[in-house]
């Protein structure tokens, strides 16, 4: 074991340190202040095209696509990206599950039609896969899709879909045979989002911003060369997609919040009731040495993830206990800054950046807790998977879909 | 101790929670925060005509001498409803300012709140006041007339729609609870301005800026050297209010989450069969049943004549309430799954709701510092 970073790495992250400082004023947190969506999205998409000029774009990609670095490399950059609050989040998704599998799984002539323009930022892509009566029981979608010559016809609703109302294309999940049971008659597809029969329906959040949508399809016709994988292999390849969620390389080491630093300031700033500052406060106190030493076991785990990933193996469960441990965390801290905040706690969040304001972060985690994996399917997960436990009841298991009681 | 309503407390609560399911539903809420003044005017007409803005002002005051109970049975049902209103300060905090001023001029004012057409907001907040009257920058000072006001107000919940407010301002010296004062000033006095903002559970409110604000003698609602006794009844009052709204919201979501898990089926079955969820329902409920009992200690203890033990009952009840709030809030989010945390869901409003609670008027971790500093929790 080692903490230490080789001198390649070293050397690496020297390298892109100043070459982020070189392009903060532009497109970092200075430039993003006062923006909404769209045009933090539309940053987003340039900021990537400047990245994929200058080889910072899918680090860890081999060549042709990347620049074929590594993956510690990828997370190196990463992390020090969000620190300067660039907007590379707006593509976690896009290039992080849907243009992998399209890597995966598509033909030659569909990778190099979709894949570069993808990395450039010039085309966004979205995952489609939770529907209205399919959240934590994914196979139990509905949407359909019938086999129609050499092509499919795809209708139903997706929901919760991230930033559908900016992408270009997407992968869904569909069900091709309602007789099968459930996770047996499902195929995986890419959606174009801009063909005839779709409409997207931003939905609002509870902090007031717009990032998902209702995605319905009625009649929209895609071509067999769409599908990925076999027919009827959707499911299995959902699951590896959401493997890819549940871990990307991007993932924020200390745990997606406010930083430590930030609070610390915050309770500085504050007159305290057992002291002349919050800061002087033994309970404050004791809540920043805690949050230290969690995030100490936040960074490892998040260090045990990318170790894996650079050996080529799949991670395991870290992505799950990454996930539990530092939503929840930052659910609480965040509760805690708001005591802090005293009436300034009370006004609509002033801004949406999760690194500086607590207000959004307080409000913007109890989504954190249910997308990409609710708390209690992570813990599902945990205890079947990693301690063996029997399976949580499943009385639909094996049922032919169209049977099971809706 | 008899917990069971009186006749006319059950009447009151039938005939609100009536005029509220019809009147005062959810998606009339969502509209209110996206137009206009940000809660219905209409409404409060109706408030007035069923005696409810009357109700706890003294009989001698020409109100309906209603106590912590009747006060505690409305703030629940505007809880349940989500209602949007300025009740606690416009009502209940105005009936326990008026203690100490003169009989004539608080059954006018009662008379003036109790017909709908009078709006009070109470103005305390400042950006040091996490702790009850610590922290008051704002200055009152005397003049020949009276005095003079001037510092700055943050957050006053629907101070922008007041007639008038309720301001609390530092007579002398720093530190001392003994040298507040509690004014009863025109809103639209000269010098004084407000800017309208929105709360995070969309209720509407104001940042007030005081200029050398000038009020005669009859502004002071304290009695000379009474400021901090009367500031600390106020925030009792509004810290009783403040938990029976509580537990309305946490009964109004844990209705919700158990038709929520009765109904929604994943995996073939309804949510309701999964024995974590199941457990999760059931922590709600031991957490609604606990904020329960205190928000009805707390409307038993408004009128407890010792200030000492009275102090010790509303740290212990802000500490309590607040947190089990934002627990339930959390969890019914939680099993609402994505609805939680949608807009157009009520169940995320309520969320925010119970935060706003949690916050107003100091917060849990003040409430266990000053219970831990108060001492003497245990009989020896």
């Amino acid at each position: 074991m080692s903490r230490s970073l080789s001198a390649v790495d070293e050397a690496f992250r020297q390298k892109a340190v100043d070459w982020l400082d070189g392009h903060v004023a532009d497109f970092g947190l200075p430039a993003r202040e006062g923006l909404s969506l769209e045009q933090d999205v539309e940053l987003a998409r340039r900021w990537q095209k400047v990245k994929s000029e200058n080889g910072y774009a899918v680090i860890s990609w081999p060549a042709p696509w990347g620049p074929g670095g590594t993956v510690t490399q990828q997370a190196l950059f990463a992390t020090e990206e969000s620190k300067r609050g660039f907007p590379a989040g707006h593509l976690v998704i896009s290039l992080g599950m849907p243009t992998p599998m399209v890597l995966r799984y598509a033909s030659d002539e569909l990778k190099e039609r979709f894949v570069p323009p993808a990395i450039r930022g010039e085309t966004l892509w979205a995952q489609l896969f939770s529907e209205p009566a399919a959240g934590s029981d994914l196979a139990g979608l509905r949407m359909r899709a019938k086999r129609q010559g050499d092509d499919w016809v795809l209708s139903g609703q997706k929901v919760w879909t991230t930033l559908a109302q900016f992408c270009d294309y997407g992968v869904c999940v569909a069900r091709h045979d309602p007789s099968l049971p459930k996770h047996k008659g499902l195929t995986y597809f890419i959606v174009d989002l801009k063909a005839p029969g779709v409409t997207v329906r931003p939905i609002r959040q509870l902090t007031g911003e717009v990032h998902f949508n209702e995605v319905f399809f009625d009649d929209v016709v895609v071509p067999d060369a769409y599908r990925l994988g076999g027919v009827g292999d959707g499911f299995k390849l959902a699951i590896e997609t959401l493997m890819m969620e549940r871990y990307t390389a991007a993932a924020d080491e200390t745990g997606f919040g406010p930083t430590l630093a930030r609070f610390i300031e915050l309770a500085a700033e504050t007159p305290g009731v057992r002291g002349e500052t919050a800061l002087d406060d033994g309970g404050v106190r004791a809540e920043i040495a805690r949050t230290y030493a969690l995030q100490q076991g936040l960074v490892a785990i998040h260090g045990r993830a990318l170790a894996e990933m650079s050996a080529g193996r799949t991670p395991g469960p870290e992505g799950s206990i990454h996930k539990l441990a530092s939503v929840r965390h930052r659910q609480h801290l965040s509760t805690l800054a708001l005591d802090l905040l005293g009436p300034d706690g009370l006004r609509q969040a002033p801004g949406v950046n999760p690194k500086t304001d607590f207000h959004y972060s307080w409000l913007d985690a109890p989504t954190l807790r249910i997308a990409g994996g609710t708390d209690e399917v992570l813990l599902n997960t945990i205890a079947e998977k990693i301690l063996g436990l029997p399976q949580d009841h499943r009385p639909d298991k094996g049922v032919p879909f169209d049977e099971i009681p809706s | 101790m008899n917990f069971d309503l009186t006749d006319d407390q059950a009447m009151m609560k039938e005939t609100l929670d009536r005029l509220l399911s019809e009147r005062a539903n959810f998606e009339t809420r969502l509209k209110l925060t996206q137009s206009g003044e940000g809660w219905d005017r209409k409404l409060w007409t109706q408030f007035a005509e069923l005696g409810v803005l009357s109700l706890p002002f003294t009989e001698e005051h020409g109100g309906l001498g209603g106590g912590g109970v009747e006060t505690m049975v409305v703030c629940e049902a505007l809880g349940r409803a989500l209602t949007l209103s300025p009740f606690t300060p416009g009502v209940v905090m105005v009936a326990a300012a008026l203690r100490s001023i003169d009989a004539l001029r608080a059954s006018e004012l009662a008379e003036a709140i109790g017909s709908g057409a009078h709006i009070i907001a109470f103005a305390h907040e400042e950006a040091h006041t996490s702790d009850a009257a610590f922290g008051v920058e704002t200055r009152a000072e005397r003049t020949s007339e009276g005095w003079s006001l001037t510092g700055t107000k943050l957050a006053a919940p629907f101070a922008d729609s007041a007639d008038a407010l309720i301001v609390t301002a530092r007579i002398s010296g720093k530190g001392a609870h003994d040298d507040v004062g509690v004014f009863l000033i025109n809103a639209e006095a000269a010098g004084l301005s407000r800017r309208k903002l929105m709360a995070f559970d969309g209720a509407p409110g104001a940042d007030i800026v005081l200029d050398n604000v000038r009020v005669d003698e009859t502004a002071a609602l304290h009695a000379d050297g009474g400021g901090a006794e009367l500031l600390e009844r106020l925030l009792q009052a509004a810290i009783a209010a403040n938990a029976a709204e509580a537990v309305g919201v946490m009964q109004m979501l844990i209705d919700a989450t158990a038709e929520h898990l009765h109904t929604r089926k994943q995996f073939g079955v309804t949510l309701g069969s999964f024995q974590a969820l199941q457990h999760k329902a059931a922590e709600m409920l031991v957490a609604i049943e606990q904020a329960r009992s205190t928000a009805m200690y707390a409307a038993m203890m408004v009128d407890e004549p010792d200030a000492l033990v009275r102090r010790k009952a509303f740290a212990a009840i802000k500490a309590e309430t607040g947190r089990t709030g934002r627990f339930v809030g959390q969890t019914a989010v939680q099993l609402h799954g994505g609805l939680g945390v949608s807009e157009e869901h009520f169940v995320g409003w309520g969320l925010k709701r119970l935060t706003m609670l949690d916050l107003a008027y100091g917060d849990a971790e003040s409430a266990v510092a000053e219970l831990a500093a108060l001492g003497g929790l245990v009989e020896t």
